[in-house]
């Protein structure tokens, strides 16, 4: 099980001269900012919001390319952060994760049959060449590359968007981590070929029992991926349960702001409009409150003073003053 | 050694690759074998059946370019002049881009302190004027040939260094080393497998250049009379020439040297734009 707490990555933005020597606080962009959640092996967890809202980073976190301000992971007991400072090969062996770009993450210069290998020499592992092919032959067969001989010799250029991926959720597999992450892994491929993928990791989830974490803008592949879903807004996450609860019975505004953009094949469905305005606002200047308040359609003054509880101390939860109980508690606060 | 078939294979493709592929390896074969076939000593002095020193003698059959103004073979002493341009020419390419691609890759790839250092290092050596760096270099040491080898390499590392490390710092930022970061790559992993390898036509086109440029470098030396005065070169052949005040009466002593260094790197320049080309399809269009 994979435990994340508090997690937290502020970026201290460049100063200027001036501010420097008047000693003001240099600005902070808060990526992340205090996120919480768990996963548990064999299930998938959908982490979904718009582009800027810190999903990214939060996957960076995870995988160890950056190091967090604040807050720790765990995986079962241990404290991966402690333990990728002792053994940054080990903690590297227990999280991958399967980048946006199947086209600049593979090394352009490297044949399929290298590639995959490459983890197992990166790790020192102390097979045999001859068994390091064979593990990467099963890793390709795995991801659906089959036969893997056909692979092997081929460059990545030689090959497609689709047939890239599977070579990088191989590369993943190979190493038989424990958490995949998944950054948005069908958003550059084409539509025939999307399905496809999301199938391979529903399996491999199943068959590895791997936890898994998926990070996407599009709600729909999220929605036949993934065992819970979080929704992030701003470097929080505002809303928090089981998929079909989230989908069904929105709570926070902007999840259900989120759903009611998500295109529909039906083309007499008209979407009911008045959805969130603006743009999403730069995570450097943050107002007080709730962060969502000034593009929130049903926002009260109590949002801008009060910042909302956390969505994901319930198997359901909302960010939001008026979740659950909207009106109730609307004629209450005002 | 896979990066030298690559190049062959690459280079081997176009009509300009293939002339100065070949005429390279003529020379190559030459500058090996020179001292074997060369028909005399190129420091004998020659005598006719009178018993004469054969002083400026126009091409014969005996001596197929000619003799200088001391009886000496002008064609056996272009066979070591081969040799030596060879030798000179490619320990300082080769020296060059060892140099420069790991200062390149290292100060590319960690940034911060260590590219300042790494490159202000360089910056002072680009401040050198080359040849009279040399020159001076030379008269302040031993004159012979490796020094020349060595004072050369120091000081041309500097382009590759620069070159080198423009690159490596785009692709540092590629997604592939963040993905082999993940599965646990250490830095001198990611440089030396990751990144290296896709520097290496850069590695290989600076390469070609610190070859054409070291020859005619030693060249120049030779000429102006500051070159090894035990080995044979081309650059000291026509200095011989010019120093002998015989160059207008005796062609034959000078040209042969003059045009085997224009041959030579003109051949090695159309080596490296054949590759290049190949590399970076967008020069050809612009042909």
């Amino acid at each position: 099980m994979i435990n994340v707490e508090d997690l937290s990555k502020h970026f201290v933005l460049p100063q200027s001269f001036t501010a420097a020597i008047r000693r003001q606080k240099a600005p902070r962009l808060r990526a992340v900012d205090g996120v919480s959640f768990a996963v548990e092996p064999g299930k998938v967890m959908g982490l979904v919001g718009e582009s800027g809202c810190g999903k990214s980073t939060l996957a960076r976190l995870l995988v160890g390319l950056e190091t967090p301000t604040q807050g720790n992971v765990y995986f079962g007991e241990s404290n991966a952060l402690a333990l990728k400072k002792q053994d940054r090969r080990a903690f590297h062996r227990r999280v991958q994760m399967v980048f946006q770009d199947p086209y600049g993450s593979l090394n352009p210069q490297q044949r399929i049959g290298e590639i995959v290998t490459r983890p197992l020499i990166y790790q020192r592992n102390a097979a045999s060449p001859q068994e390091k092919r064979k593990l990467a032959i099963t890793a390709l067969e795995e991801a659906g590359l089959s036969p893997a001989d056909d692979y092997l010799e081929k460059f990545p250029h030689q090959l497609s968007g689709g047939q890239r991926q599977r070579v990088c959720i191989a590369r993943a597999i190979v190493l038989e981590p424990e958490l995949l992450i998944a950054d948005e892994p069908i958003s550059m491929l084409d539509v025939s070929i999307k399905w496809g993928i999301i199938q391979l990791l529903k399996r491999l989830v199943r068959e590895r029992g791997l936890a898994m974490i998926y990070i996407t803008h599009d709600l729909s592949s999220a929605g036949s991926i993934c065992d819970t879903l979080a929704v992030m807004y701003l470097g929080r996450i505002v809303e928090h349960g089981p998929t079909q609860e989230v989908i069904r019975n929105p709570q926070h505004p902007y999840t259900k702001a989120l759903l009611a953009s998500t295109p529909s094949i039906d083309p007499e469905f008209r979407r009911k409009t008045a959805q969130i305005k603006g743009a999403i606002p730069d995570a450097v200047n943050l107002s007080g409150g709730c962060r969502f308040h000034p593009r929130c359609p049903i926002a009260q003054p109590v949002c801008a003073r009060v910042a909302p509880q956390d969505a994901t101390q319930r198997e359901h939860g909302a960010a939001c003053h008026f979740a659950f109980d909207l009106e109730a508690k609307q004629e209450d606060l005002t | 050694m896979n990066t030298l078939m690559t190049f062959l294979r690459i280079t081997w493709k176009s009509t300009s690759g293939r002339i100065s592929l070949s005429i390279f390896g003529a020379c190559l074969v030459l500058a090996v074998i020179g001292p074997w076939i060369a028909p005399y000593s190129p420091s004998d002095r020659l005598y006719d059946d009178a018993g004469k020193l054969l002083r400026l003698s126009p091409p014969t059959w005996d001596n197929l370019l000619g003799t200088t103004v001391l009886g000496r073979d002008v064609f056996s002493q272009m066979l070591w002049g081969a040799r030596t341009a060879m030798l000179v020419g490619l320990l300082t390419a080769l020296g060059t881009v060892v140099i420069g691609l790991n200062f390149g890759l290292i100060a590319g790839y960690f940034g911060g302190r260590i590219d300042a250092i790494l490159m202000r290092i360089t910056d002072i050596l680009l401040g050198l004027p080359f040849l009279p760096f040399i020159i001076v270099l030379l008269s302040l040491t031993d004159r012979n040939i490796w020094t020349i080898i060595l004072a050369m390499t120091f000081v041309m590392w500097r382009s590759t260094a620069r070159i080198v490390r423009a690159e490596v710092m785009s692709l540092r930022q590629r997604q592939f080393v963040a993905s082999a970061r993940t599965t646990g790559a250490s830095d001198v992993d990611i440089l030396y497998r990751e990144i290296a390898p896709n520097v290496m036509p850069l590695a290989v086109t600076s390469i070609t250049f610190a070859l054409a440029w070291a020859i005619i470098t030693e060249a120049s030396i030779g000429f102006l009379g500051f070159g090894d005065p035990n080995v044979f070169s081309w650059g000291s052949i026509i200095y011989d020439a010019y120093a002998s005040q015989m160059m207008y009466r005796a062609p034959w002593w000078v040209v042969p040297p003059g045009v085997a260094i224009m041959v030579l790197v003109t051949s090695v320049y159309f080596m490296g734009r054949a590759y290049e080309e190949v590399i970076n399809p967008r020069l050809q269009e612009r042909m």
